[in-house]
C-alpha cells in the first residue's frame, strides 16, 4: 500500500467521522429545541402544581409573581429560552425548583443507579444468550433448540413491564426474597460490605427484568450466527481433530460470534434505556428515568430539560463513539 | 441454584440483624412516600406533610397541645387591642436557634418582613401591615382589618426564622444547605438522605417548651406491607398513614391503630356558568346521584364515611351541631326538580334540553378515577350522557372557570383554621368552588372574619355551614378516613381539625414532647 | 391466522352493541364466579367484559399505527432512493441519530402533553417508529430500482409510476409484509407502556391500561383475574405477531 492510499483513507475517515458528528449535533439541537417548547405546551405550569397543594394560602397578585420569577418562568418565551440556552451553552443545567437542587447534582446522583442497572444486567444477558444461543443453534432443529427456541419466543412475547410485575409479584410479594422497590433498605449499614450487598440485593430483580428483556434478542443473534458458523469447513474441521469443547466455544464461535455482538450492542442501547425507564418506575428505583417520570408530573420544566439533554448527548455521544471505533477498526483492517 | 439460595440466606440475615442497642433506640415513623424535600420553610416539597416535619424544627409563635388547643410556643403571651387592630406578643426568654443563638423578637420581626419579601405558599402576610420589635422580647403586630383567625391561623402557621442566618439569603429557594434547617423546634436535622427520602433528627435538649420524648426520630419511606412488617418485627414505631382498609390487620398483629375522619373531603364541583349556575339544578343533581351507593362501591373496606353537605365535617370544632340536609337518593324529586327547569326526557328517556340532548362534561382528578368513573355510571343510569376526562392535577389546574365543563370531581381541605374559607370558596384554584352566587356566602364568611369574639365567629361560621348545604357551592360526597398504626412508645391521636393549617394527622410534634 | 385473528376482532366489533355495559356494580372484588366469568375489579366492573372491549381498542391501534410507520418510512426511503447521493446521506445519518434516541423519551412527553386517544396514540407511535425501518425499506427498494426489469421499462420510456406500480411494489411487498407484522409487534409493545404508566386517554380501555389498574392489587389475591387476564391477553396478541413474522420467509428478525 502506498503512502498516497492511506492518506486518503484517513480524510475519509476523518470526514465521515465530522459527518456524524454533525448530524449528532443536529439531533441534539432537535432535542434542545423540542424540549423547551413541548412542555410548554403541556396544560398546566410548575407554579400551579407548586400551589395545588390544599394547604397554600390565597397568595396576592405580586406574591405570585414573585414566585414566578425566582422558577424562571417570568417574561415571554423568548426571553426564558434565551436565558436556558445561555445557561447550557455554560454548561448549567438550571435549578430544580421541586428538588431545591440543581439539576445536575439530581442527575448525577441518579445516574449511578441506572448505570448499575444497565451494567449490571449487560453481561447477564449478553453470556447467557451467547451460550444458549450458540447452544440451540450448533444443532439448530434438534430437541433442545425447538425447546429453547419456544420458550424464549415466548420470553420475547412478554413485554418488559409485565416481567418486571411479573418477578415483583413472584419474588418480592408472595414468596417474598427479594424487596419489592428502592435500592437500599430503610436502614442502609455504615459497612460496606453489608451496605455493597443490600445494594446487590435490591439490584437482583430490576437487573433480572432487564436482562430477561434483552435476552432473546442476543439469543436469535446467537443461534442464527451459529448455525451458519456449524456448516463451515473450519469448524467442521475442528470439530473433527477432537477440539475441547470450552477451546470450540470460546475461539471458534465465540470470536466469530463477538463483532456481531458488538455491532448489535450499538443499536439495542436506545431500547435499553426505554426498558429501563420502565423497570426503574415499577420498582421505584432511584434513576434517571423515575427522575424523568416524576419531573413529567411535577411539571418540573428545568428538570426535564436538563435531564432529557443529558440523557440524549450522553447517548449521542457514545453512539458516535462506538461508530468512530468501529470505523477504525473497519479502516485498519 | 443451591448456591444461589444459599448466598441469598447469608445475606438476608446479615441484612436482617437489628443495628441498634435499645436504649437509644430512635423512634422509627414511616411514610409511604419518599421524598418530602429540605425539612426548611422555602425548600421542602409543597404538601401538607412537608410542612408538618418542618414543623417538627421550626416553631412558630404560636403552638397547639395534643388536643389541638392554643398554645404559648416561641411567643409565651399575646394579647389584642381592643380595636383588633394591634397584637402584642411576648417572647419566651427560653427560646434558643439550634445553635444556641437566643430567640428574639427581633427575628420574628424579620420573618414577617422577609416573607413579604419572599413568598411562603403557607402563610399570606397580606393583612400584616407592620411588624416591629419594640424590645428583644416585645414584638407588636399591626393589621390592616379585623382578623379572627390571626392567633389560630396564621401566627400558627407561620415559622420564624433565623435572622442571622436567612438575612443573608437573597433567594431562599435555592438555600437548601444544612444551615437553611436551622430552626427552634422541638428537634432539630441531622441527616438528610434524599434519594431514599429518609429523615434523621434528634432532640433539642434546650428546647424552651419542656422536654424532647426521644433522643432520635426517623422517618422513613416505606411501603405499606413493608412497614407493616417492619412495625411486628419492632424495626419501625409509628406507621403514620396506614391505608383503613388495612386496619384490622395491625390491630390483629397487636399494635394499636387510630382513625379518624381527615376532613380532606372528595366532592363534585360545578361550573357555575353552566348549566349548574342555578342551585335548583345543583340539588336535582345532589337527588340524582345516590351517594350511599358511591360510598359502598368505592369503600368496602371503611376507607370513607358519607361526608357532610355543609362543608365542615363531623368533628370540627367550627361545625354547628345540626345535621346538614343528606340529599338521600330521590330520582323521582330530582326529575321533578330538574322539569321545572325545563328539561325533558326525550328518546330512550334521556334528558334533554330544548329538543337536544343533555351531554354532561365531568372532569376529575386522576386520583378519584374510581369515584368519578361510579358517578358517571349512575349519572347514565338516569339518563344524562356524560362525557368523562380524567386529568392530571396540573392540567386540572389549567381548566379555568366557566371553562368547557360541567362537573369537576376533586378533593380538598376543609380543616384548619376558617380564615381561608373564602378562597376555597370563590377562589379560582381547580379544587375551589369557584362559586360567588348572590354574595351571601361571601358576606357571611367576611363576617366571620371581622367578629370580635369567638362565640361570634361562631354564630357566623353556622349559618354559613347551613347556607353551604342549601346552596351547594359544591357537593360534598365522602370523607376518607385516616389511619395511622403504632406500638405502645408514643401515644397517638389525631387532632379534631387536623394540625397547624390543617393538615389530618395524629403525628403532630405535640405527641412527641413531654408538656 | 392473519384471517383468524381479523375475523374474531370483526365479530367483536359487530358484537358490540350486544354485550354488557361495562359498568360499575357493588359486587366489588369478586373472585371468578358463574356470575362473573373473570371476577370484578375494584368498582364491580367486569373483567371478562372489559377484556372484550379493550381487545379491539388495543388491536386497532397497533395495526393503524403500525401502518403509519410502515408507510412513512416507504415514503422517506423512497425520497432518499430518488434523490442525490448527498441528499440520500444526510437522510440517512439523521435517522440514524434519531434512531439513537429512546422513544420513551419523546413518548413520555407527547403522552403526558396530550393523554392521547385512539386515534392519537395510532399517530403517536407511528410517527416515533417510522425510522427504524428507513435502512431496510431503503435497501429494497434501491435493489428492486436496479433490476433488469425496472431498468429495461425506464429504458422503454415507462414513467416512474408505473415502474413503482408495476414492478417494484409487487416485488417488495411480502418484504413490507414483514416490516409490518414488526411494526405491529413494537408497537404494541409501546403502547401498552404508554397506557401502563397511565399516559393514555384513561377512558381507552386497553390491555395495557387494564394492567396499570391491576397494580394497586398485587398485595391482595386480586391480582389473579385483575392482572393475569390482561398480561396473558397482551403476550398471546405478541406471540401470535411473532410466529407470523417467523413464518415468513421474507421476514428478518428483530
Amino acid at each position: 500500500m502506498t503512502a498516497g492510499a492511506i492518506r486518503i483513507s484517513g480524510r475519509t475517515w476523518a470526514a465521515a467521522l465530522l459527518w456524524g458528528l454533525a448530524a449528532r449535533f443536529a439531533v441534539l439541537m432537535l432535542v434542545v429545541l423540542a424540549v423547551f417548547i413541548l412542555p410548554r405546551l403541556l396544560p398546566g405550569d410548575p407554579l400551579g402544581i407548586m400551589l395545588s397543594s390544599d394547604y397554600t394560602q390565597n397568595l396576592s397578585e405580586s406574591e405570585l409573581a414573585e414566585l414566578g420569577a425566582r422558577m424562571g418562568i417570568a417574561g415571554s418565551g423568548a426571553e426564558q429560552f434565551g436565558a436556558w440556552l445561555g445557561d447550557l451553552l455554560r454548561g448549567n443545567l438550571g435549578y430544580s425548583a421541586t428538588h431545591a437542587r440543581p439539576v445536575a447534582t439530581l442527575l448525577a446522583e441518579c445516574l449511578p443507579w441506572t448505570l448499575l442497572l444497565i451494567l449490571g444486567a449487560m453481561p447477564v444477558y449478553l453470556v447467557l444468550a451467547a451460550l444458549a444461543g450458540i447452544g440451540a443453534g450448533r444443532a439448530a432443529g434438534g430437541r433442545f433448540d425447538r425447546g429453547l427456541t419456544g420458550f424464549v419466543t415466548i420470553l420475547a412475547s412478554i413485554p418488559p413491564f409485565v416481567t418486571a410485575v411479573l418477578l415483583m409479584l413472584g419474588l418480592a410479594i408472595l414468596w417474598p426474597v427479594f424487596p419489592a422497590s428502592g435500592a437500599l433498605p430503610m436502614l442502609p449499614s455504615d459497612q460496606l460490605v453489608i451496605r455493597t450487598g443490600q445494594i446487590a440485593l435490591h439490584a437482583i430483580l430490576p437487573v433480572t427484568a432487564l436482562a430477561l428483556h434483552e435476552f432473546a434478542r442476543f439469543y436469535y443473534l446467537a443461534r442464527g450466527e451459529a448455525a451458519v458458523l456449524t456448516h463451515r469447513p473450519f469448524v467442521l474441521n475442528a470439530v473433527a481433530r477432537g477440539l475441547p469443547p470450552c477451546r470450540l466455544l470460546a475461539e471458534y464461535y465465540g470470536r466469530n460470534i463477538l463483532p456481531t455482538f458488538v455491532a448489535r450492542l450499538s443499536d439495542s442501547v436506545s431500547g435499553l434505556v426505554s426498558a429501563v425507564v420502565i423497570i426503574e418506575i415499577v420498582f421505584s428505583y432511584p434513576g434517571i428515568g423515575g427522575l424523568i417520570y416524576g419531573a413529567i408530573l411535577d411539571r418540573d420544566y428545568t428538570l426535564l430539560q436538563g435531564a432529557t439533554i443529558a440523557v440524549a448527548a450522553g447517548l449521542l455521544a457514545l453512539n458516535w463513539l462506538i461508530d468512530a471505533a468501529g470505523t477504525a477498526l473497519a479502516g485498519r483492517g | 441454584m443451591q448456591i444461589l439460595r444459599t448466598v441469598l440466606l447469608v445475606l438476608a440475615t446479615v441484612l436482617a440483624s437489628p443495628a441498634l442497642p435499645q436504649g437509644d433506640k430512635p423512634l422509627v415513623i414511616t411514610d409511604t412516600r419518599g421524598d418530602r424535600g429540605m425539612l426548611a420553610p422555602y425548600v421542602h416539597a409543597r404538601n401538607g406533610i412537608a410542612y408538618l416535619y418542618t414543623s417538627y424544627v421550626f416553631d412558630s409563635l404560636i403552638a397547639q397541645d395534643a388536643k389541638g388547643e392554643l398554645v404559648p410556643g416561641l411567643a409565651e403571651s399575646w394579647t389584642l387591642s381592643e380595636d383588633g387592630l394591634t397584637a402584642d406578643l411576648g417572647l419566651n426568654p427560653k427560646a434558643r436557634w439550634h445553635d444556641g443563638q437566643p430567640v428574639t423578637a427581633q427575628d420574628a420581626a424579620f420573618t414577617f418582613s422577609y416573607m413579604a419579601q419572599n413568598p411562603y405558599p403557607f402563610a399570606s402576610l397580606g393583612n400584616i401591615g407592620q411588624a416591629e420589635a419594640i424590645s428583644d422580647r416585645h414584638l407588636r403586630l399591626t393589621l390592616k382589618k379585623r382578623d379572627a383567625g390571626l392567633f389560630s391561623g396564621l401566627l400558627l402557621a407561620l415559622p420564624i426564622l433565623p435572622r442571622h442566618i436567612y438575612s443573608s439569603q437573597t433567594d431562599p429557594g435555592h438555600f437548601a444547605s444544612p444551615a437553611a434547617a436551622t430552626g427552634s423546634g422541638p428537634y432539630r436535622l441531622v441527616e438528610y438522605d434524599k434519594a431514599h427520602g429518609r429523615y434523621t433528627l434528634e432532640a433539642n435538649p434546650d428546647y424552651y417548651r419542656g422536654q424532647p420524648l426521644f433522643d432520635t426520630l426517623m422517618i422513613v419511606t416505606m411501603s405499606t406491607d413493608a412497614a407493616l412488617q417492619a412495625l411486628n418485627n419492632g424495626e419501625v414505631d409509628v406507621i403514620s398513614y396506614l391505608p383503613p382498609e388495612r386496619a384490622g390487620d395491625a390491630e390483629a398483629a397487636g399494635w394499636q391503630v387510630v382513625a379518624a375522619r381527615s376532613g380532606h373531603i372528595v366532592k363534585i364541583g360545578f361550573n357555575h356558568e353552566g348549566l349548574f349556575g342555578d342551585a335548583e339544578m345543583r340539588r336535582a343533581l345532589a337527588y340524582a346521584l345516590d351517594r350511599q351507593a358511591i360510598l359502598d362501591i368505592t369503600s368496602t373496606g371503611g376507607e370513607a364515611a358519607l361526608a357532610d353537605t355543609g362543608y365542615f365535617q363531623s368533628g370540627s370544632p367550627w361545625r354547628g351541631n345540626v345535621a346538614d340536609p343528606a340529599y338521600t337518593h330521590d330520582p323521582g324529586h330530582a326529575t321533578d326538580l330538574l322539569e321545572k327547569q325545563g328539561l325533558t326526557r326525550g328518546a330512550s328517556e334521556k334528558w334533554q334540553r330544548d329538543g337536544v340532548p343533555v351531554t354532561l362534561r365531568l372532569l376529575a382528578d386522576g386520583a378519584q378515577a374510581r369515584i368519578a368513573q361510579v358517578v358517571t355510571d349512575q349519572l347514565e343510569a338516569f339518563g344524562f350522557t356524560v362525557d368523562l376526562r380524567l386529568m392530571e392535577q396540573a392540567a386540572l389546574q389549567a381548566v379555568p372557570a366557566g371553562g368547557d365543563y360541567d362537573l369537576l370531581i376533586s378533593s380538598t381541605s376543609t380543616t384548619g383554621d376558617p380564615s381561608d374559607i373564602a378562597s376555597r370558596v370563590k377562589g379560582q384554584s381547580w379544587n375551589a368552588d369557584r362559586y360567588h352566587g348572590d354574595g351571601r356566602l361571601d358576606t357571611i364568611l367576611q363576617e366571620a372574619g371581622q367578629s370580635a369574639t369567638p362565640d361570634e365567629r361562631l354564630t357566623h361560621l353556622h349559618e354559613f355551614q347551613r347556607l353551604y348545604a342549601k346552596e351547594l357551592p359544591s357537593l360534598m360526597l365522602l370523607d376518607p378516613v385516616m389511619a395511622t398504626a403504632h406500638n405502645d412508645r408514643v401515644e397517638l391521636s389525631f387532632m379534631p381539625d387536623g394540625a397547624l393549617i390543617g393538615i389530618p394527622t395524629a403525628i403532630d410534634k405535640s405527641a412527641f414532647v413531654t408538656e | 391466522m392473519l384471517f383468524g385473528l381479523a375475523a374474531g376482532l370483526l365479530l367483536l366489533l359487530v358484537a358490540q352493541p350486544l354485550m354488557p355495559a361495562y359498568r360499575s356494580s357493588r359486587d366489588v372484588l369478586t373472585a371468578p364466579g358463574r356470575e362473573h366469568l373473570l371476577g370484578t375489579n375494584d368498582i364491580g366492573q367486569d373483567v371478562l367484559t372489559g377484556l372484550l372491549y379493550a381487545t379491539p381498542n388495543t388491536v386497532l391501534m397497533a395495526l393503524a399505527a403500525a401502518t403509519v410507520a410502515t408507510a412513512t418510512a416507504l415514503i422517506v426511503a423512497g425520497a432518499a432512493a430518488a434523490a442525490g447521493a448527498t441528499t440520500r446521506n444526510m437522510i440517512l445519518r439523521l435517522v440514524d441519530a434519531l434512531q439513537v434516541m429512546p422513544s420513551i423519551l419523546v413518548l413520555l412527553f407527547i403522552g403526558t402533553l396530550m393523554q392521547p386517544g385512539l386515534a392519537g396514540l395510532a399517530l403517536l407511535l407511528g410517527l416515533t417508529s417510522w425510522h427504524e425501518d428507513v435502512r431496510v425499506a431503503l435497501a429494497m427498494l434501491r435493489r428492486e430500482l436496479q433490476r433488469e426489469n425496472v431498468r429495461f421499462a425506464r429504458h422503454m420510456g415507462a414513467s416512474r409510476t408505473y415502474c413503482l406500480r408495476r414492478h417494484v411494489l409487487p416485488a417488495i411487498r411480502p418484504a413490507l409484509a414483514a416490516l409490518y407484522l414488526q411494526n405491529i409487534r413494537q408497537v404494541t409493545l409501546r403502547a401498552a407502556g404508554l397506557a401502563f404508566l397511565g399516559l393514555t386517554d384513561p377512558r381507552l380501555l386497553t390491555w395495557g391500561g387494564m394492567m396499570q389498574d391491576a397494580m394497586e392489587h398485587l398485595y391482595t389475591p386480586a391480582w389473579l383475574w385483575l392482572l393475569l387476564p390482561p398480561a396473558l391477553a397482551l403476550t398471546a396478541f405478541l406471540l401470535i405477531i411473532l410466529l407470523l413474522i417467523e413464518n415468513d420467509p421474507a421476514g428478518a428478525r428483530a
